[in-house]
């Protein structure tokens, strides 16, 4: 892609990261829109999509997944499963979008039988599971697990993992091939994660109390 | 996770409390043999072998209210 067009995308880009950190009803779409953009700039076949959805208690908490039967498919032929549950949050400076939960699991197949890894972030997981946590479908070389225990059962705790490193980590690593050049796609994931840092929430240790979102009292509909 | 087929992309897709739980369901059992019910209970009290394969469930129940009744037993 020529200089002046890479400029374009990042405006593009820039803009987006604007219009869902405005934290309106336009926020979400926003979101999609730039994820969906990451992903087809990089490691997504073309009929993968995103889709917005929502469930009976209202408009300010939405998730971001896959849309149609399946796992985003991916140029290697697997499978991408993604959620991230986004909600709206009354701060000092206004409505913010914010994202609450996150789970990407990189998988063979369509069912996630053959699962290869998975980042998961989650509020409130079970008891002694780190909130944020890297798992991987493999197998140790040195025996130093308690007996009888799969490595895939190791939880390793990370900091918030962003969309942007999960398809860094796919494209260099796993060598998903990219749909555009490196040239394009990396500043684009730079300028988009930037952006990311600002909304995240940070893991803490423990499992958050309820209730699992700030920002659900605040913005949700009463029944 | 499979959800209702749309014939459009459409901006939001949004889901009824009946639709939500038919996919929790029918995914829960395809992949640990449990009811959706079974599937919450089990999950916060820490007895499932490998929480991780459902997180994406456990992330679209949160589009129900707290309250709900598929959440009584957990």
């Amino acid at each position: 892609m020529p200089r002046p067009e890479l400029s374009s995308l990042l405006g593009e880009l820039r803009s987006l990261s604007t219009a869902y950190k405005a934290g309106d009803s336009d926020s979400f779409a926003a979101f999609r829109d730039l994820a969906s953009k990451l992903l087809h700039l990089t490691i997504a076949d073309s009929s993968s999509y995103l889709q917005l959805i929502g469930g009976p208690t209202g408009s300010d908490e939405l998730l971001l997944t896959n849309g149609g039967e399946a796992p985003l498919l991916l140029n290697d032929g697997r499978f991408l499963r993604l959620s991230i549950l986004l909600y709206r949050e009354s701060t000092d400076r206004g409505v913010r979008m914010r994202v609450s939960e996150s789970s990407f699991q990189y998988q063979e197949d369509q069912d996630g039988e053959c699962w290869i890894f998975r980042y998961d972030y989650l509020r409130r997981p079970p008891e002694d599971i780190p909130g944020a946590h890297v798992q991987i479908r493999g197998s140790l070389l040195e025996d130093c697990l308690p007996r009888g225990t799969p490595l895939e059962r190791i939880h390793f705790p990370t900091m918030r993992v962003s969309l942007e490193a999960v398809i860094r980590l796919l494209a260099k690593e796993f060598t998903v091939r990219c749909n555009e050049d490196d040239a394009v796609w990396k500043p684009a994931l730079d300028e988009t994660e930037r952006a990311f840092f600002d909304i995240q929430h940070l893991p803490v240790g423990s499992p958050e109390p309820a209730p699992r979102s700030p920002g659900r009292r605040k913005l949700r509909r009463k029944k | 996770m499979a959800t209702p087929a749309a014939t459009v992309r459409e901006e939001v897709l949004t889901l009824t409390r009946e639709q939500i739980i038919a996919i929790i369901e029918r995914e829960a059992q395809k992949r640990l043999g449990l009811s959706a019910r079974d599937l919450f209970r089990r999950y916060a009290r820490g007895e499932l072998d490998d929480p991780g394969r459902v997180s994406d469930l456990v992330i679209l129940s949160h589009l129900l209210p707290e309250d709900d009744e598929l959440f009584a037993a957990a």
